[in-house]
């Protein structure tokens, strides 16, 4: 009732000129239609393997003169001694160290007084040496890189220098939110596989790691037949294979020691929160184990992940920032390695919208398992990837960054040209395929780093009831618990038995048995069907549920009204809003018909739904109204509070506990969100003493809109049913509209059908 | 010092013993552009460029945080978001959902001088991205729902990138010290007071005030006919209206600072950092260029003086770099150093300010500055790869310079500067009345020392 109130300020506001005057001046169109496409192949490149199986790659692109030099070795951290994380990190960080016959400066000095740049560094899976040089620089670059692959020197003090820099920088990211969150998800993703320990190492592993361990590192990996090499640039094929072949012929080949990982476990349940009192914000990650990089659903995950959260789509950001500004950026995507790979949501936001956050965040993970992606939102990430496809390869480093992509992970290398088709060949049944076979919304393994006092509270009521809580100053990501030895340890809830512990986590011990599944209810629509609310979550809301109906004048009465006619007086509030004030008489037959005769200014409106249809009577005439207005109107109805307690109760619409929260005022309000199918999520704010509500939120129209919020107070009884006297309505924060009821009746026979009728 | 000689000597005869005879930087290719004004008063630029099927369309106002009136810092940045909220044609978001939809990238970005719009998609979409930023520079709406929105996620983006980061407000810090009244002083980001104070209004009144045709640059680089992009740009672009009154250029001036500044603050970070700044002369100015390339000698590469000394030497540092930020006003040179676990941020400071006033005294030499200029072409030449890149050298050479032709002059510019340039504006700026040194010490440290 209050909404269609609130509508018929927004119908008075209308009214009033708004636009501006170039907006008005501006001509109204369509986006224009595209030019002809221009044709498209992959730029060309090619590719040998030496003798000694080094593999090459040649892009020739001759815009500048500058050539690109790029060597990847298959050895990164995952082949880290267990006892010696952070062996290959430390190994890239010394290849421009000094290399061959010249010192760490010499090799520097030559490098930047060509003009030239080098680098290098390790990833999950491999490490990487680059060099970069004009385009009369090859020679002497290609045999910098060559050094810096097969002759680094590893001398002492460099590897004193680089230990120091290393961890330095640990130092830093140990009080980085961001680091922690990504160092503790990969831990709980994957366990003590190689991908769950840190790549950089820890302190003490790195402090540990001596020459022998570097150089033993080196010799079994960098090897030709464990690397690929691309020279990218201004040259021929002919100089390029010319060059590497005389500069690294004589590398020779050699067995690779065999490896073995230990697998991943299983996905489980889990939230850590990693406290860091001084945090303004908290980091979210959220997620589990997925497929590998060559895996053969990998191209429809990352399409639905794409969904979830990437370009093209990104339901998280829409609903995280687009629709309601909690954050500067929300994303989710696949990470897919040689050996494992993940899915992993993530974003932050501010300590208070913590709970908020996350509970939004899980629930997209359950609507993508649950509910069927459209042709239309799937085409759109499609023709995002394919568009945006020439676009990676637009430089030279660009090609070869895709050409080696294909080699290291053995592709087949027809997959360059094959792109484009291998996106659109991906349908909504595929997605619905993976999404069901792939994600487990019941088994998120969950992060937040942050002030863990501004938001635990919240977690309990969205039923994350077994959080393991961590001060960020004894946090081990080598331990099961992810706790240093001997300090304490403190979770929401105390400790379940140990028999319920991890499955299948190879070396977690018997302590991580604080672990229990429980399940997070989904907000979506098919909740409805499918409801798994907790049973602790699920009786906290009906009893509140039961208060609140209660307190409104019980349920029999409130089954007994047929219908409500009501008297207002409301102003419309806000710099272009009239002055007037609008005198209303709105009737509600429940369900589903409503009428509003208003008068502003002098002039009558009249507003009518009949359930189907709907009308509005001005001085111009009797008009029908649009088929966006008539959504209005119904929505309007549905969120009538008695409407809403009644279908709740009879399990039409869903209804959850959410935390409680402080007023305006300082007062605590408990929560309870309604939604279902026909109803957008609803929160009604109840006053714990009396139980009646005293505001209600809703963002109506979906995407985009900002949040409405209806501050009731003034309750009175009418006929045994506690109705509000007065009401303000405040839009994205900014107080719109506020009304006072001079008469209210309740009635138990229906009313005249003329009023419903087109009038 | 002696190590220093020595290696000065064993260097060059090692490189020559690797065939690279006398080093010239390799000229890259000049860049072909047409540039034009609409009757609206909005300057045009096209560059063709057909390498691969893709164009960019930018476009760049000359607005930026420097802009902004006391009390609202922060607002052209906010203001930056708010032309993602729709205008007449084009519903909220609806911009960036249209270019990803035919597989384009499109983002914005703020700086204290410019606001830049910009796209990069398949070349056959010109139309729709010139018919986007036309509708936003023509048609903006301006609603107060989406603008609370918006503010909301500006400020998470602020404790994103400052406020929840170590070292993330090391850059305001710097400011806040050195300016007292451009508005450099203030970082672009904003506060969070002035972004609560932001109004509806502000957003109208800076809407008519900057983003008008005649305070706008548009640069179209990519795979295009030249008379099809310029019946395009015309059709859209040219029913902007002319703005109706003059673009306000009254940024106040920093007046010349006096004394050395010396301060201690205290932030959450993990080590102690320490600033080195003098206030320097503007981007494009004669000065400029020499100062350019002591950039390059003190902090480009692993060979260049502050990383030498500080961080691989003396191990002082954990990263120590330094630099002129050359802008359209003038503003600072300064270096900064993490100070290693241990060591004392005094000892640093000495160090950096030793490593600026050798270049007053000693000066650098021949092989430096032949090393600067070689590394100034490999960035000049890796700068214009991308259709982006491009475009954004040819903006910057009309915006910030207002002479396109720029883009191009400053390679020889910089390949006449001589040893003598170079330590004439070391001597010129770096001296102890323009120098401010701050020191950041962890929140509750009494000592210095990061332990």
């Amino acid at each position: 009732m209050k909404t269609l109130l609130y509508l018929l300020g927004i119908i008075g506001l209308a009214v009033v000129p708004r636009l501006e005057a170039r907006e008005q001046q501006w001509p109204a169109e369509s986006p224009p239609r595209p030019l002809a496409a221009r044709p498209w192949t992959f730029p060309a490149y090619e590719i040998r393997t030496l003798d000694n199986g080094l593999q090459v790659v040649a892009v020739l692109h001759h815009e500048q003169p500058v050539i690109s030099m790029r060597m990847i070795v298959r050895a990164g951290a995952a082949q880290d001694p267990r006892e010696k994380l952070g062996v290959a990190n430390l190994v890239a960080s010394l290849l421009d160290q000094g290399s061959g016959a010249r010192s760490a400066r010499e090799v520097q000095d030559e490098i930047d007084y060509m003009g030239g740049s080098m680098s290098a560094g390790t990833g999950t899976d491999l490490t990487y040496a680059n060099v970069l040089v004009m385009k009369d620089g090859f020679e002497p670059g290609l045999r910098i890189l060559s050094d810096m692959v097969r002759r680094p020197t590893f001398a002492s003090e460099e590897i004193d220098r680089q230990r120091q820099q290393v961890l330095s920088t640990l130092r830093v990211n140990v009080e980085s939110p961001e680091y922690i969150a990504d160092a503790v998800f990969d831990r709980m993703v994957y366990g003590f596989h190689p991908y769950g320990l840190p790549q950089n190492g820890t302190a003490d592993s790195v402090t540990s790691i001596t020459r022998d361990d570097l150089v033993r590192f080196h010799g079994s990996y960098f090897v030709p037949n464990n690397a690929i090499l691309a020279v990218v640039g201004d040259i021929t094929a002919d100089e390029a294979f010319g060059m590497v072949r005389k500069v690294f012929g004589d590398w020779q080949k050699r067995d690779l020691p065999p490896t073995q990982f230990v697998a991943p476990p299983d996905p489980m349940r889990r939230v850590i929160v990693v406290n860091k009192p001084d945090a303004v914000q908290t980091e979210v990650r959220a997620g589990h184990i997925g497929v590998k990089r060559n895996h053969q659903d990998y191209m429809a995950l990352n399409l639905a992940l794409r969904i979830l959260g990437g370009e093209g789509a990104n339901r998280l950001h829409q609903v995280l920032r687009t629709e309601r500004g909690l954050t500067y950026g929300a994303k989710a995507e696949m990470d897919a390695l040689l050996e494992a790979g993940d899915f992993e949501a993530s974003t932050n936001t501010r300590s208070d919208a913590t709970g908020e956050v996350l509970r939004l965040m899980v629930d997209e993970f359950w609507k993508l398992q649950r509910e069927r992606v459209g042709e239309r939102e799937l085409g759109g990430v499609q023709a995002y990837m394919s568009g945006s496809f020439p676009i990676t390869i637009e430089t030279p480093d660009g090609i070869a960054t895709q050409v080696l992509n294909v080699l290291f992970y053995g592709l087949p290398i027809e997959q360059l040209q094959s792109y484009r088709e291998r996106v659109s060949a991906v349908r909504p049944d595929d997605i619905e395929r993976v999404s069901r076979y792939y994600l487990r919304p019941e088994r998120l393994s969950i992060v937040l780093v942050g002030n863990a006092s501004a938001f635990l509270s919240q977690l309990k009521g969205l039923g994350f009831t077994n959080v393991e809580v961590i001060d960020i100053a004894d946090l081990d990501l080598l331990t099961a618990d992810f706790r240093k030895p001997g300090t304490t340890r403190s979770t929401t809830q105390a400790a379940p038995s140990p028999s319920r512990g991890r499955r299948g986590a190879p070396g977690a011990s018997a302590t991580s048995g604080r672990v229990l599944p429980v399940a997070h209810a989904p907000s979506s629509s098919q909740a409805v069907k499918r409801p798994s609310i907790t049973p602790e979550e699920g009786t906290n809301a009906r009893a509140l549920l039961d208060r609140v109906i209660a307190a409104k004048g019980g349920l029999e009465r409130l089954r007994a009204v047929k219908n409500l006619v009501v008297i207002t007086r409301a102003r419309a509030l806000g710099p272009r809003a009239p002055a007037d004030v609008a005198e209303t008489v709105t009737y509600i037959e429940y369900p589903d018909r409503v009428r509003v005769e208003s008068k502003i200014r002098g002039v009558t409106v009249v507003q009518v739904f009949d359930g189907t249809r709907g009308w509005v009577k001005d001085p111009n005439g009797t008009h029908d109204v649009p088929e966006t207005m008539l959504a209005d109107f119904q929505n309007g109805l549905r969120r009538d509070t008695i409407s809403v307690l009644l279908a709740a109760v009879d399990g039409r619409v869903r209804v959850r506990r959410l935390p409680d929260v402080k007023d305006d005022e300082g007062i605590v309000r408990q929560a309870l969100e309604f939604a279902g199918p026909d109803l957008e999520p609803m929160v009604m704010y109840v006053d714990s003493g009396s139980g009646l509500v005293m505001k209600q939120t809703y963002v109506a129209g979906g995407m985009g809109k900002p949040l409405v919020e209806e501050i009731f107070s003034d309750y009175r009884a009418v006929d045994g049913v506690q109705i509000t006297f007065a009401a303000r309505v405040r839009v994205g924060g900014e107080l719109a509209l506020e009304r006072t009821v001079t008469d209210a009746k309740v009635g138990s026979a229906p009313l005249d059908r003329s009023l419903f009728a087109r009038p | 010092m002696d190590g220093r000689f020595l290696r000065a000597i064993l260097v060059p005869l090692l490189l020559v013993s690797l065939v690279r005879p006398a080093p010239a930087a390799v000229p890259p290719p000049r860049l072909q552009y047409d540039i034009s004004t609409l009757p609206n008063g909005l300057t045009v630029i096209l560059s063709e460029d057909h390498s691969t099927p893709i164009v960019h369309l930018g476009v760049y106002y000359h607005v930026g945080s420097k802009n902004e009136r006391p009390g609202r810092t922060g607002f052209a940045h906010l203001f930056e978001h708010m032309m993602f909220k729709g205008s007449r044609n084009v519903g909220p978001e609806e911009h960036t959902s249209l270019i990803a939809s035919v597989g384009g990238q499109s983002n914005a970005y703020t700086t204290d001088d410019e606001t830049v719009f910009w796209q990069t998609l398949p070349a056959q979409y010109l139309p729709l991205a010139a018919w986007l930023e036309a509708d936003r520079m023509g048609s903006l709406r301006v609603d107060k729902d989406t603008f609370v929105n918006e503010r909301e996620v500006v400020k998470e983006e602020r404790r994103m990138r400052v406020d929840n980061q170590p070292y993330g407000r090391l850059n305001e810090i710097i400011y806040d010290q050195t300016f007292t009244t451009h508005p450099y002083k203030h970082p672009t980001i904003g506060s969070m007071v002035d972004l609560e104070a932001a109004s509806i209004d502000d957003v109208r009144q800076f809407y008519e005030t900057f983003y008008v045709p005649e305070n706008a640059t548009l640069v179209i680089v990519g795979d295009f006919d030249m008379a099809q992009a310029r019946s395009i740009v015309a059709q859209y672009f040219g029913r902007v209206p002319k703005a109706a009154h003059a673009v306000p250029r009254d940024v106040p001036k920093e007046p010349a600072q006096s004394r050395e500044k010396r301060v201690t603050v205290e932030q959450p970070w993990p080590l102690p950092a320490v600033v080195v700044a003098y206030h320097i002369t503007y981007d494009g100015a004669p000065d400029s260029y020499p100062l350019h390339i002591a950039s390059k000698v003190l902090s480009d590469g692993q060979s260049s003086r502050i990383y030498q000394s500080l961080v691989y030497e003396r191990q002082l540092a954990v990263t120590a770099f330094g630099g002129a930020n050359l802008v359209e006003d003038p503003n600072l040179f300064y270096a900064v150093a993490i100070v290693q676990p241990g060591q004392s941020p005094e000892d640093a400071i000495k160090a950096l300010i030793a490593e600026l006033d050798r270049l007053k005294t000693e000066g650098i030499s021949e092989r430096e500055l032949q090393r600067a200029k070689n590394q100034f072409a490999r960035d000049y030449i890796t700068g214009r790869q991308s259709v982006q890149q491009k475009a954004l050298q040819l903006a910057h050479a009309v915006v910030i310079h207002n002479d396109i032709t720029t883009a191009d002059g400053e390679f020889d510019i910089f390949q006449r500067i001589t040893a003598a340039d170079v330590q004439r504006v070391a001597r010129t700026y770096f001296t102890d009345t323009n120098r401010t040194i701050i020191t950041i010490l962890p929140s509750g440290r009494t000592s210095g020392n990061g332990r």
